[in-house]
């Protein structure tokens, strides 16, 4: 195994760890990708300049000289997160899904797990404004 | 879900001339409201006179307290103040048996005097302001009696056992397995009421001034004038105020009868009553929940009359939550 793919390849009870890993750290990667796409090219083809960026950081992944040096699998799962995040650009799969599970009514998570459990983020708490501190308390009495 | 539990105390006030009574509240749960029924066996001779309010001067004081120099209700003076406070939020419709002034008895006559802390007087289990038992040790209700003078004249309050006060609680109690978190989420709201009285000396333009307690939010503000003989009297005052002296504000200056006038219509009253008011300082915040004066100093807010008649005194209960 090349490159990283000790890493990519490595499972916990099965459950393929490091290819999450991996994975999390290829969407900040096709991320980059399409903003530098979008700053080269963006004023010119407007918001299909990020999904090429993506699309072209897709390519590049699969080149030899680059997944001789990542290692096979890694760059397949990099390439893999690229081109998602492509088509993510171009059709908004995310969002799409997004909407389908809202309005069979199941909660969306607007903060992510990890800011919430530094109690950097609130997740699905509304915001609450009170006057005053008797305000407060009388009106979160559940009695 | 909560027991929402109303029970009468077995235990009663006894009237004795000139004592203080205790009795011991229960410390299971959370009270929202005490019922009291005071029951006088009174025997008229002839010539009997009946003062005003007569009922209510015979308890010259009320206070509940607990271990630790808690208090959570006091009312100075006699019972008056307690009882105009409650006919402002009643609406006027508390029972309260005619005394007479013609020979005869012993007979009974009854008086009911709630004591509801929470926003919400009809709603008996009003969770909003307690006084959290359960957490609390020593919790008793005394009671300051007077005589039988403070009727009227030939008037016999009969003791042994005739004549007392009688407490029902209505509390919230929390099951095995709930926890407080559960319903009070940011803690619960603690009753603080002071009363005062000042003498009341000529003074123009809003001089006779009261600094409202501070440190809390102040709820409501009962007004009581009293003539030198201790009669309610609408001719000690000629004006009522609020003054916010750091801000140079006077957010209201208003003649006292119109004042008292227009509290008989806000709080339903079935009579105007002289020289009593109740003043709920939402109209000077707009916040419905009082006056928040948790960061203000004693002196920031006055509660200010003009004063025209010298001898009589300017009582208030002061209701303050936090």
């Amino acid at each position: 195994m090349a490159g990283l793919d000790q890493v990519t390849e490595f499972r916990a009870m099965g459950v393929p760890v490091g290819g999450g890993a991996v994975l999390a750290a290829g969407m900040a990667v096709a991320d980059a990708a399409g903003a530098v796409a979008n700053k080269l090219a963006g004023s010119q083809i407007g918001a299909a300049a990020p999904a090429i960026g993506q699309i072209l950081a897709a390519w590049l992944f699969r080149q030899r000289i680059v997944s001789q040096f990542v290692g096979d699998s890694t760059a397949d799962v990099l390439s893999m997160v690229s081109a998602a995040a492509a088509i993510d650009s171009l059709v908004g799969v995310r969002a799409l899904t997004r909407q389908v599970l809202t309005s069979v009514g199941v909660p969306t998570l607007s903060a992510g797990p990890r800011a919430a459990s530094l109690g950097q983020t609130r997740v699905s708490t509304m915001p609450q404004v009170f006057r005053s501190e008797v305000q407060r308390k009388a009106t979160l009495t559940r009695l | 879900m909560p027991r929402f539990n109303s029970y009468t105390l077995a235990t009663t006030h006894a009237f004795a001339a000139s004592t203080t009574t205790r009795v011991i509240l229960p410390l299971s749960g959370f009270i929202t409201h005490i019922d009291h029924l005071l029951r006088l066996n009174i025997t008229t001779a002839g010539g009997a006179t009946v003062l005003e309010d007569a009922a209510y001067r015979i308890l010259r004081a009320t206070r509940i307290l607990a271990a630790g120099s808690k208090t959570f209700f006091t009312h100075g003076l006699d019972a008056r103040l307690w009882h105009y406070w409650n006919m402002h939020r009643y609406l006027g419709q508390l029972h309260a048996d005619l005394i007479p002034s013609a020979a005869g008895g012993p007979a009974n006559f009854d008086f009911y005097i709630p004591l509801h802390l929470g926003f919400d007087p009809l709603n008996i289990f009003d969770g909003k302001v307690v006084i959290p038992a359960r957490d609390l040790q020593n919790l008793v209700e005394e009671i300051v009696w007077g005589v039988s003078g403070d009727i009227g004249v030939a008037q016999t309050v009969n003791a042994a056992g005739a004549s007392f006060l009688e407490l029902t609680i209505n509390e919230v109690a929390l099951e095995p397995g709930e926890s407080v978190a559960q319903f009070f989420p940011a803690g619960f709201l603690l009753p603080r009421f002071e009363s005062r009285q000042t003498a009341i000396a000529i003074q123009s333009n809003l001089g006779t001034e009261d600094d409202v307690p501070v440190g809390d939010t102040l709820f409501h503000t009962l007004v009581l004038l009293l003539t030198a003989g201790g009669v309610r009297s609408d001719v000690e005052a000629s004006e009522i105020g609020v003054k916010f002296p750091k801000v140079r504000e006077i957010p209201m200056q208003m003649n006292w009868l119109p004042w008292l006038y227009q509290a008989r219509a806000l709080f339903s009253q079935p009579a105007t009553n002289a020289g009593v008011a109740l003043f709920p300082w939402e109209r000077i915040s707009r916040d419905p929940f009082g006056l928040d004066l948790t960061k203000a100093q004693v002196g920031d807010v006055k509660l200010a009359l003009t004063t025209i008649a010298a001898g009589g005194s300017y009582n208030r209960l002061h209701y303050a939550l936090g």
